[in-house]
């Protein structure tokens, strides 16, 4: 039965080893514990003895090779076997090794691969017909901790430096007390070392013949070093006093070929898609394709909700919800959420026709939210849960504004490049009643309120696809015509998909001008974290009771106008918004500011 | 039957077991003619003799390898720490000798060390703290922290029947806070599962101690919001019910920890942990840690409670992750 | 978490039971002979020693080199053994046997430990064994050991076989602790009693209180003999695991090794008393000074305090100086022990004395003596053998057993609880008594 040779472990932290030279070639007789190569470790060089007597049929591993620890390196069988041709990938004869290292080394990591206790595998074809039990030799069980060789019981015992101590690493050997052809007793002093710790004697770890001395007096070896032999026949090849440098140290293996190989396809061009690992669960095992899916999420992520809704309506890729109930366990969180969904009470119990539930939607065409769209509806939400809204409208009598626009605005126009709006009338107010209101001006802020230094104004810009809010900042510096061209220029470039993100971000109070469609008023929803939105009505002639300086009241017609505040009444009390949009009507009907 | 105190219900069940088992024997300081500090051991010196009651020298090394020794003897000693900030004083005795007891040598310690723990009560650094992630990061011990009254009692009982070392951390703010009828016959609580203390749907806190509390009320206000939160209640640190964290995980695809330990090294960094382990794609959010700071437990109540992670803060943390 | 259980949970493999003789022995009993004077020292402890040595150690800071230097005279003539009142000859030569175990067992591990067999620190006693052997050969059955590093000998008397230290050091997976614990951290709950020690200097005292305590619920005064050296006792779970023994009036039979060393420090610099045994005083137990390399002083005080024990009486402390003739580890050359001092102890060989006394008691004859020393040679050869053979543990080991089962009873080892229960029944506390069972 063949034996396999492998490269032994010499210390816990080695994990390769160099054979730097073999002592034997295919063909010849080799003795159990008879040297058969050497080796050099980052720990130690060693002469390491055949785990079996027999004929030496193959060497895997040419000199000069570095392989793994417990890598096959060659093959011993029964006496009379025939040294064998390269057989099997990668195996070398002695002579072919000379020539090719290299391809000795393509071997190493096949033989790296192959545990030690499973060498009947590496057996080459023609010998290896049964499986080779593991040569007691080679199991790592039977050594000391740092893999010194002591399990050679006969014929060849090393004799190695000891480790005096936990952090000693060295020692030097101060004297042989033998000399080579002394016949020693197990026990008896061999040698004497010196340790950073301490000086010791060293007796013999078995009896026998000092049949060789590899480490002279004076010289410092690590531990576990082999520094003697004792017993086994001399061997011819004296160790060299240093290892020999890996000469032709072959360049490493080079996987390379097959890791190009593999660039991920999927590497493209598109956005990345926020959405969770759940929803990239759901996507998988549903043949979603997130990017039908708007998200509602922070920053448009999708979530949970957002996929199952779109499952719900049908949206899935390829596979339908009933199919999903081939893979039980990824369609699990599925099932569950729909559950979860229809009968929060009963989460524990299994639904059987969840589909049934969801899968009925009315008949029409079926459109994703819109990125834009899914944003619009989240804030809205969010902010009818934060704020506590309260409305109050009041009418205001804009016929002198009215009167001063229709006198002013064609000069104004061609004055300043920029129609004049009602807006810009609007929003000058507001920031003078701001400023003399500052809490409607103002944020929560976990437990306090935010007093904005800044009046910066948002104007609700109604798109064909959605709405947007971009932001006159710092209102309050700015001059009526300021103001009235921010607003144009803002309006403009919102349309356009011009807008920059800071400039749709930061308002501390907002209007809104849905009036141009004739309403009368609404309730606009706070635009968070502000605390109050102005919601402006459409303009409208009525009858209206005016009261002159004198006290006497007559019926005019007039241009009015329904002005609704929306507040936080969180922080914004009734009367407080009450105060600002009375002065807000003040200022408005009794215009009397520079308009530029 | 008339409700019982948390505090009781620890008292009937080492009562119950030393009725039950004569080889039950309690040990501790001034357990025995006072009946321990909070009195979780009142009568018992009448009822069961001194024997069985032993007081002890004031020293925590003293009480844990004393109860260790008697165990080696086949006894069930119950020991309790006076407050169980003192365990440090014992420290060597259980992560050294009894947790490695029966893997080293085979001698296994079938004990319990038991005694109040938390704060809440503004007791000070060295009355307040949970010391019991020194001992969930040590193999060989099992780690106990009940919330309510009748989990205390039928897990003081599987603790005292266990046959290891078994931590068992009380918690004082509920000795006589917390109140429930119990069942009239002999009952347990096997160690290392968790409880669904509340089902829900959108947001799982896991929690264990007096926080399941805290996280109850958070859920009360968030259940006005129709944010329904589950809640559980890990009641065993070690071994920890990774299977109960899996499951509440796959149910609402969003987690909150929360414990009273302080956040570093915490268990919740163990539990985010497992989540990552066992359940990653269901997660539909980040998983949240709410626990104190990390800092000393302080004596004066607003600092207690700037250390102590209060209800709006579960609160808060909960719309966010809804939210998100 | 894992309640694997391997097919055996570390504990002793197959070993002798404990030897029965030692206090128990009255089939053999002690040959008659005179007794010298017991001595006092200041604070009225007894200190059965024949000499004292007269010198002590001192800092030397002033030359080139610190050192320590003695301070009186070294070279005091050797005195005989103080004879034992309790010793019969066969267990003298017991003890003498037991005595060259603990060496030969060693001088292999030393030889072994330099093959690289021996896997981390070894710990030797040699000079030591007098004290070990002597008073481990005290206790009973029963009772209970608690040894520290240096016990290997008093581990032999209680029943392991030298292979046991050999294989627990050469970390093999058959060893006591199937290679989970280094050296002499071993110990068996259920046949030798022995606690297996743990690093942490003066930890197992504590926890011999407590076995003493268990023992007493179920009706038996045991004694509990824990180690302690000179440097260990200067720990605190020493004095609080003590004091639990002397409050409860427990069997714990302290001995405490003051082998003048602890690792470099010598005793001059651990404590402020001269004699150790003189915490006994502040304990309230009785204590005693011995010379810890005569195995007739070691054991007949031991013998007492065990004795002393199964009455009930409570916990004693027994002081052995000695010398730890080697350094505190194999890589230590304690160098930094003066080498008069070296000698004078040396010539206070335990196994040398005990010799010279059985030439004198004529037990033994020389040539008796050579073949006890070859006897136990063959003997530690099949030893070294059988643990140098054996496999090392399997990587599987690693985790299990980490947790003991649930469904494996534990039985109690004095077989059944017994409480006198003298005051069960009187009134409740005034107090609120728990509901249920007012
Ligand atoms: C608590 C603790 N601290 C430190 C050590 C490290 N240590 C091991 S043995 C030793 C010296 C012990 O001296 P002594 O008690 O006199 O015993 P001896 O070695 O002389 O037998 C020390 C410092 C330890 N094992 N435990
Ligand atoms: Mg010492």
């Amino acid at each position: 039965m063949p034996t396999n040779v492998v490269m032994p472990q010499m210390g816990e932290s080695i994990f390769e080893g160099t054979i730097t030279k073999w002592l034997k070639k295919p063909g010849d007789q080799v003795q159990r514990d008879e040297p058969l190569f050497e080796i050099s470790t980052d720990k130690v060089d060693a002469e390491i003895p055949a785990p079996a007597a027999g004929v030496l049929t193959e060497i895997k591993i040419a000199e000069g090779t570095t392989v793994e620890i417990n890598t096959v390196v060659a093959v011993i069988g029964e006496a009379g076997s025939q040294p064998v041709a390269s057989s099997g990938s990668g195996s070398v004869t002695v002579d072919a090794a000379k020539e090719a290292k290299a391809t000795a080394v393509a071997t190493a990591p096949e033989g790296a691969n192959e545990p030690v206790a499973a060498p009947g595998a590496q057996v080459s074809s023609t010998s290896g017909k049964e499986p080779s039990p593991s040569p007691a030799d080679g199991d790592p069980a039977n050594r000391g901790p740092e893999g010194a060789p002591g399990g050679a019981s006969t014929g060849g015992t090393n004799v190695v430096m000891p480790q005096m101590g936990e952090s000693i690493f060295e020692g030097t050997i101060t004297k042989w007390l033998k000399k080579v052809g002394d016949t020693v007793q197990r026990d008896e002093p061999l040698f004497e070392i010196s340790t950073d710790k301490v000086d010791a004697e060293i007796p013999a770890p078995a009896a026998g013949v000092l049949t060789e001395i590899k480490v002279p007096e004076g010289t410092t070896v690590e531990i576990n070093t082999v520094v003697a032999v004792i017993g086994g026949s001399k061997s011819s090849a004296p160790a060299a006093a240093a290892p020999k440098p890996a000469a032709a140290a072959p360049s490493a293996p080079a996987p390379a070929a097959t890791a190009t190989q593999a660039a991920p396809a999927a590497a493209g061009t598109h956005d990345r898609i926020r959405s969770s690992p759940l929803v990239r669960r759901i996507a998988k095992d549903n043949n979603l394709d997130l990017s039908r899916i708007s998200g509602t999420g922070m920053g448009g992520r999708i979530t949970k909700n957002d996929a199952l809704a779109f499952l719900a309506q049908g949206g899935a890729g390829s596979a339908a919800p009933a199919q999903t109930q081939s893979q039980p366990q990824a369609a699990a969180p599925v099932k569950a959420a729909a559950a979860a969904a229809q009968a929060p009470a009963a989460a524990t119990s299994r639904p059987s026709t969840p589909a049934a539930a969801v899968a009925a939607p009315l008949p029409g065409e079926l459109v994703p939210l819109s990125r834009m769209r899914g944003i619009i509806a989240e804030r809205m939400v969010e902010s009818k849960r934060t704020s506590a809204h309260v409305h109050t409208v009041f009418k205001v009598d804009m016929t002198r504004i009215v009167r001063l626009r229709d006198r002013e605005k064609s000069k104004y126009e061609q004055r300043n490049g920029v129609k004049l709006t009602f807006m810009p009338f609007i929003a000058m107010a507001a920031v003078q009643c701001l400023r003399r209101m500052p809490i409607i001006n103002a944020s929560m802020e976990g437990n306090a309120i935010r007093y904005h230094q800044n009046i910066n104004i948002g104007i609700a810009v109604a798109l064909d696809w959605g709405l947007i809010v971009p932001v006159v900042k710092q209102a309050e510096e700015r001059s009526f015509l300021g103001v009235a061209r921010a607003i144009a220029d803002l309006a403009a470039r919102a349309r356009a998909k011009k807008l920059k993100p800071e400039e749709v971000s930061g308002g501390t109070f907002t209007i809104t001008n849905p009036g141009i469609f004739g309403e009368q008023f609404g309730t606009p929803v706070i635009n968070q974290p502000e605390s109050a939105i102005l919601g402006v009505g459409g303009m409208f002639k009525e009858p209206t009771v005016i009261t002159d300086a004198d006290g006497v009241d007559s019926i005019a017609i007039r241009s009015i106008m329904r002005l609704t505040l929306g507040f936080d009444h969180r922080i914004i009390d009734g009367a407080d918004a009450g105060k600002f949009m009375a002065d807000m009507k003040k200022t408005l009907e009794n215009w009397d500011g520079d308009i530029g | 039957m008339a409700a019982v105190t948390y505090l009781e219900a620890i008292r009937q069940a080492i009562w119950e077991e030393m009725e039950r088992d004569s080889r039950v024997f309690v040990l501790g300081e001034d357990v025995a003619i006072y009946g321990g500090a909070f009195k979780v051991t009142e009568g018992f010196i009448h009822k069961f003799g001194m024997e069985r009651v032993v007081d002890t020298p004031i020293s925590e090394m003293a009480i844990a390898s004393a109860a260790y020794g008697a165990s080696l003897t086949g006894l069930r000693p119950v020991a309790e720490f006076q407050f169980m900030d003192f365990i440090s004083s014992a420290h060597s005795q259980i992560v050294q000798i009894l947790a490695k007891s029966n893997w080293r040598w085979g001698a296994p310690a079938p004990l319990v060390l038991r005694g109040p723990s938390g704060g809440g009560v503004s007791g000070g650094p060295f009355h307040s703290q949970n010391p019991e992630m020194f001992y969930v990061h040590t193999p060989g011990l099992k780690v106990i922290a009940p919330a309510t009254a009748r989990d205390a009692k039928g897990l003081m009982k599987s603790a005292i029947r266990d046959n290891n070392p078994v931590l068992f951390f009380e918690h004082k703010f509920l000795y006589r806070r917390v109140k429930e009828e119990l069942p009239q016959e002999d009952y347990t609580i096997e160690i290392g599962k968790a409880r669904v203390h509340r089902e829900g749907r959108d947001l799982s806190v896991i929690t264990y101690g007096a926080m399941l509390y805290t996280a109850q009320e958070a859920a009360d206000l968030l259940a006005k919001e129709d944010i329904q939160l589950e809640i559980i209640d890990l009641r065993t640190l070690l071994p920890l019910d990774r299977e109960a964290i899996r499951r509440t995980t796959e149910k609402t695809n969003r987690v909150l920890v929360l414990h009273e330990d302080t956040k570093t090294g915490g268990i919740a960094g163990e539990i985010a942990a497992i989540i990552n382990e066992e359940a990653f794609d269901a997660l539909d959010a980040p998983i949240a840690r709410i626990a104190a700071l990390d800092a000393p437990v302080p004596f004066s109540p607003p600092l207690e409670k700037a250390f102590l992670p209060q209800v709006g803060d579960v609160v808060r943390e909960a719309r966010r992750l809804v939210k998100y | 978490m894992p309640t694997r259980k391997s097919e055996s949970s570390p504990s002793a493999p197959e070993v002798k039971q404990p030897h029965t003789n030692g206090s128990k022995a009255a089939n053999a009993p002690a040959v008659k002979r005179p007794q010298p004077p017991i001595g006092k020292n200041p604070w009225g402890i007894p200190d059965w020693r024949l000499e004292q040595p007269p010198f002590h150690i001192e800092s030397d800071w002033s030359g080139e080199e610190y050192r320590y230097k003695v301070v009186g005279d070294t070279n005091t003539p050797v005195p005989p053994l103080r004879p034992s009142k309790y010793l019969s000859k066969e267990q003298t030569l017991e003890i003498y046997r037991y005595m060259i175990i603990n060496r030969q067992m060693e001088a292999a591990l030393e030889s072994m430990y330099k093959q690289s067999k021996v896997i981390g620190g070894l710990y030797l006693s040699l000079g030591q064994e007098a004290t070990s052997v002597a008073s481990a050969y005290a206790l009973d059955r029963d009772d209970w050991l608690g040894p520290m590093i240096r016990n290997q000998g008093s581990m032999v008397v209680r029943g392991y076989e030298p292979s046991s230290a050999m294989m627990q050091y050469m970390a093999k997976g058959t060893s006591p602790t199937k290679g989970r614990d280094s050296g002499s951290h071993y110990g068996d709950p259920k046949k030798l009693n022995v606690i297996a020690p743990i690093s942490h200097l003066g930890d197992s005292i504590g926890v011999l209180s407590g076995v003493a305590l268990g023992a007493r619920l179920q009706g038996r005064e045991i004694a509990c003999l824990a180690y302690i050296g000179d440097g260990g006792q200067s720990t605190g779970p020493t004095y609080e695991g003590f004091n639990f023994a002397a409050v409860r009036k427990l069997g714990v039979v302290l001995v405490v090794e003051h082998n003048s060393w602890a690792y470099s420090t010598p005793v001059e610099l651990q404590f402020a008393c001269k004699d150790l045994a003189d915490r006994a005083i502040g304990y309230g137990v009785p204590g005693v000074i011995v010379d810890g390399t005569d195995a007739n002083q070691v054991y007949d005080a031991t013998h007492e305090a065990v004795e002393r024990a199964h009455r009930g009486e409570g916990a004693s402390i027994i002081e052995a100086k000695l010398m730890r003739m080697k350094g505190h580890a194999m890589h230590d050359a304690a160098v930094y022990v003066p080498s008069a001092v070296k000698e004078y102890w040396q010539r206070r060989d335990p196994i040398v004395r005990m010799e010279q006394y059985l030439k004198e008691t004529g037990w033994m004859t020389e040539a008796q003596m050579k073949e006890v020393h070859a006897e136990v040679q063959r003997y530690m050869d099949q030893e070294r053998e059988q643990a140098e053979a054996a496999p090392m543990p399997s990587p599987e080991e690693a985790g299990t057993d980490v947790y003991f089962d649930n469904g494996v009873d534990i039985p109690v080892k004095y077989g059944e609880v017994r409480v006198k229960q003298s005051n069960v029944g009187r009134k409740l506390s005034e107090s609120s008594a728990p509901g249920h069972y007012k």
